[in-house]
This record gives structure tokens, sequence and C-alpha cells, in this order.
């Protein structure tokens, strides 16, 4: 792993990628910071920078997918996958190694862009602990982000086609919470939003397996949960369907850190978001070899 | 070293490999001959992990690779057709990188970089960049990318694509020099480069493995005991003549006078056990000198076009 970590760290270098994403990254944050911290006067820089929606726009929906475009998707189109996944290592282990390297540039930036708060914190007060929350929300926001670029990346062979994905993943992220205020409250959204989900779950249960059987006894089971739970909570189902969402959204938790809220539930929850986005893309390197 | 046993593999309704079963001893230099979609590079990519087999199994040193593909992919390297060459590193960097890959150390996977750069070669381009290399010198890194970590087992996809006679040449003597210490697969639609560096022969044609045996062996197997060529001296009506008469010979023909009042003929036999003996003294008793008669021996390319034409002629029977 730590071979394939090395090999990607540099490659970044090599091909321009990291000097692209850290000068994008720099000078976007660096306009940022004038506008609203010199200009303004704020001296909360990751309330009034971090936060700000504009700036995480440019960030994730253009400067982080730099990083995850080729991870995996000029491998396939260059065949260089054939040396890694024929070498004794893992298909974890690649996986590991390639995201890592992206988070670590990403933390190179990180580190870059911590000069804005130092000029604050040496021309006025600073308040440290919301920066502090504030870089661990972002920090692990992007990791995050970088998880679901490179699953994105493992599932096609061009490079730019990953990039655009990822960039409209990126924004579907960013604004959830407002898509969700159009959803309908009441009974029957959440049960139709149930049924999505059971069907959604076999559907996938299906493509694993091939097996009809077992799709279908998903399918059972879920509306059996579903139907159980509506007679014993039939509360839940009043607001479920847009609870349910909103506690789903990573932008939410995202937010909590950006206003100073060290909540561990999300932190956890972020970290399973990374570990499922990376589980799935070994699952689709695995399956490629079965096709 | 290497078993393959009842090997399928199907990408949707399509049977790529129907049940393909060899097993290449320990030291062997093999040739997987076949036309394009035969199945020899699905073969290889199952031997080496890359692919799935559907059903069927493959064991390296008695190690099945599903149960340890680890362990199977220490002892094996592996040169794809389309070489896996990272184009913004260094030779040397490359190679280091496999290395490394295949869990040695820095300094050593760096020491193993200059060995196989050595062997194959290319030392003098090692602080180039692999996209500045012409297409043999990428195909001596691909080469020397499987070699790294000294495998007891290669597997090499078409390795003479793209080289002049001469880096064919080194190549030959190259996979040859690997011979006895090393096992080689190698897949070649050059078939007089694989006549002359393997010793053994399979032959896949639609996912089947239409003939396997040593080289000589098969080229032998498949000569036609009935199709001879005949060298005698004497007058050229007599031996005509002779010939037309003979219950022994179907047809023949004239090639010519290769020296004086001595005549080459191209016999077809109508039987079809060996007719040399009786033809000896059939001119014998004539007066006639035979100098040579011999059974036309095929080459591999023969071989290979006969075994291949043969079974789509049955397919289009079919």
């Amino acid at each position: 792993m730590i071979a394939i970590y090395k090999r990607e760290l540099k490659a970044y270098f090599t091909s321009m990628q990291a000097y692209v994403f850290l000068a994008l990254f720099v000078c976007i944050t660096g306009l940022f910071f004038s506008i609203t911290c010199i200009v303004y006067g704020n001296n909360d820089f990751a309330s009034f920078v971090l936060s700000n929606s504009f700036y995480m726009i440019f960030v994730y929906a253009i400067v982080a997918p730099i990083l995850t475009m080729r991870l995996f998707a000029e491998e396939k189109k260059h065949k260089t996958d054939q040396l890694l996944l024929t070498a004794p290592v893992s298909v974890w282990e690649i996986v590991l190694g390639k995201y890592l390297a992206s988070v670590t540039i990403f933390l190179i930036g990180l580190l870059l862009i911590s000069i804005f708060p130092i000029v604050i914190a040496c021309n006025g007060v600073l308040p440290v602990a919301n920066q502090i929350s504030g870089y661990l929300g972002m920090f692990l926001f992007t990791a995050c982000m970088l998880a679901v670029g490179t699953l994105i990346s493992s599932l096609t062979e061009e490079p730019v086609i990953s990039m655009i994905v990822s960039a409209v993943v990126g924004l579907l992220v960013l604004f959830f919470s407002v898509l969700v205020s159009f959803l309908p409250n009441g009974k029957v959204p959440t049960l139709i939003g149930c049924g999505i989900l059971v069907i959604g779950i076999a559907v996938l249960f299906y493509l694993d397996t091939k097996k009809i059987s077992i799709a279908c006894g998903a399918l059972v089971i879920g509306a059996a949960v579903t139907t159980g739970l509506y007679f014993w909570q039939k509360e839940w189902f009043d607001y479920g369907l847009t609870t349910a969402m909103n506690w789903l959204s990573i932008e939410k938790r995202y937010e909590e850190f950006l206003n100073g809220i060290l909540n561990l539930s999300s932190v956890v929850y972020l970290l399973t978001i990374i570990a499922l986005c990376l589980f799935l893309t070994t699952q689709v390197i695995a399956k490629r070899r079965w096709r | 070293m290497l078993l393959v046993k009842d090997l399928v593999k199907r990408y949707g309704s399509r049977e790529a490999l129907k049940g393909i079963s060899f097993h290449i001893e320990e030291g062997q230099i093999v040739g997987l001959l076949g036309q394009n979609g035969a199945g020899k590079s699905t073969t290889m990519n199952i031997i080496t992990g890359y692919l799935s087999s559907t059903s069927g199994e493959v064991m390296i040193q008695d190690m099945d690779i599903l149960e340890k593909p680890k362990q199977v992919k220490q002892v094996l390297g592996y040169l794809p057709e389309q070489l896996p060459l990272y184009e913004n590193m260094t030779v040397q960097e490359y190679l280091q990188f496999v290395g490394e890959l295949k869990g040695l150390r820095r300094k050593e996977a760096k020491q193993e970089a200059e060995n196989v750069m050595d062997k194959t070669n290319i030392l003098e381009r090692k602080d180039m960049l692999i996209r500045h290399l012409s297409k043999g010198y990428k195909q001596r890194v691909g080469l020397a990318q499987a070699m790294v970590g000294d495998p007891p087992l290669l597997i090499l996809d078409e390795p003479m694509v793209g080289l002049d006679p001469n880096q064919m040449i080194e190549m030959r003597e190259l996979i040859r020099s690997l011979g006895g210490t090393h096992t080689v697969m190698i897949s070649s639609h050059i078939l007089s480069e694989i006549e002359t560096l393997c010793d053994h022969i399979i032959i896949l044609n639609e996912g089947m493995v239409a003939a396997e045996n040593e080289t000589k062996r098969l080229e032998e197997e498949h000569s036609d005991q009935r199709h001879l060529h005949l060298k005698v001296k004497g007058n050229k009506k007599d031996i005509i003549q002779l010939l037309r008469e003979a219950d022994l010979v179907k047809d023949f023909k004239l090639l010519g006078e290769t020296e004086k009042n001595v005549y080459e003929f191209e016999l077809l036999s109508a039987k079809e056990e060996d007719i040399r003996d009786d033809l000896f003294l059939l001119f014998a008793n004539n007066q006639m000198i035979v100098y040579s008669i011999h059974v036309e021996q095929l080459s591999l390319e023969d071989v290979f076009v006969k075994i291949t034409g043969k079974e789509e002629e049955h397919d289009s029977d079919i």
C-alpha cells in the first residue's frame, strides 16, 4: 500500500494536478478571505469564509474533483490497472493507497490556507476553538467528498467524465437540504419514500446475486418492517421523510462543525460514509474481474 | 508448476473459454498459439488473477489463485499485451515501484531494478521518461517489470510486438536464457519465433485446446504420411512411366531436374501406410537410383493453419 501511496503522491506533482489544485484552492480561499475578513473586517475565518456558499461551490464542485478524476479512470484507460491487479497486493491496499494520496494533497492545501487565520491572529482577536472545529469539519467533509470521487473514478474510463460527475454529485450534496425542503411532509410521502427505499434495496440484491428469490425476500421483509413501524409509531411518519433526509445530509453535519459544534455522531457518520465509499470502490474493482 | 483444469470463461452469453485444461512442467518454455479471439489473452489474464474464471481451477506451485491470490502473484511475473507502463515515470522509478509493489524494501527494489535493467539491456535509458522511449524499449521495460523479483513463472503476452529484427533476436536470446531456471509461457503471432523458442506448444482454437505437445512431436504428428518428396536418377520418360503404372502412387507432379538426370517429384500415396520401402524397391528393381525420399515435413505454421483451418471448416459444416 505504501508503494502505491508514494507513487500516487508523486504522480500528482509530475502531472501538474497538485499544482493546479493547490493554486486554485489557495487563490480562491485568499479571494474570499480578502473580501470577508479584510474588506468587511470579520475575524471568524471558519464561519465567514469556509461556510460561504459560493466558496463551498468553488471548492467542492470545481477544485476537489480535480484530485480524484484520474485515480482509477486513468489506470483503466491506460491498462496500468493490470500491473496493480496482478501484483501481490489486495484491492483494499490499492484503493486505500490512492485515496490517502488524494487526502494528503488536500491536507497540504489545508495547511497552506492556515496562513489566513494566522494573519487574523497576528492583527486582532481570533476565535481559536471555532477555527479548529471548522478546519476539522472541512477536513472530514472533503475526505468524504474525495471518497465519493474515488468511487466515481472507479466507475468510468474517462477522467473528464469522472470530474464532471464528481462535480454534479458535489453540488447535489451541497444543496441536499435545499432539495429536501421541497419534499412534501405527511404520512403518504413518507410511505412512498420507504417504498422507494425498499424497492431500491431489493434491486441492489438482485443485481448483486442475480437471484429473484433473494430480491423478493428483501422486498417482503422491507414491506413488513415498514408496515410494522407504521402501525407501531404512526407519528414518526408525519415528518418522517424530511427528518430522515436531513439526518442523512452530509452538508448539515459539516455546518455543525463550521458553527463550532463538535458532535461525535457527525464524526462517526462522516467516517462511515468514507468507509462505505471506499468499500464500494473495492467492490466495483473486484466485480470487474468477474465480468 | 502450472495446472489449468476445465477453465471456462463466459462474457455474457459468449463462451470465450470452453473448458480448457493443460499443465506446464517447471523450467519449460511453452508457446500459447491461436487466432485472434481464440482465448489466449483471456487464459493468461485468468492465470495471473486479472480476470476470474466462470468455472475451473488454476494451480500455480500447488496453490489455487482464488484461495491464495497474494502468494500466487508473488511467484509470477506478467507482461500483458498492452504494456502497463506509467509514462510519466522514468525507467528506474517505474521498475523500483514495481519492486516495492512486489514487497521488496526500497534498497532491495533499487538493486533489483538495476539487475533487470542490466538483463534487458536498458541501463543506458534508466533516467529517461518512459513516454520518450521507442516502442522496442518500452517492450523491454515491460519485460523488465515482469522479471522484477525473479519470479519462477513468467507469463508473456505477445512479447515480440513492435520489435525490429535485431531487438527480436535480443529478446529471443533473453527469453531462451530464462528457460530451465524459469517457467515461461509465451503467446505470439510470430510462429517462427515460437517454433525456435518453445519446447512445448499449446494451440487454442475457439476457446478449446486444439493441440498440445512438444514442438517437434506436434510437427511430426500432423505431418501427412501420404505426401512424399522423391529424388530419383534415371530417364525422365521411364521414371514417369513407372510412377504412372505403380499401384502405390495415386498422383504425382514433376518439380524439376535438380542435377543432370536427377528429377524431383511430389507424390501422393495411394495408401494410408508408409510406402517409402516399396517405392525404393520399385525403382531399384528397375535399375534406377533413388537419391532421396521423405515424407513432407510440416512447419509449425502449417500445423497451425491445418488445425485452426480444419476447425473452421468443421464449424461451418455445423
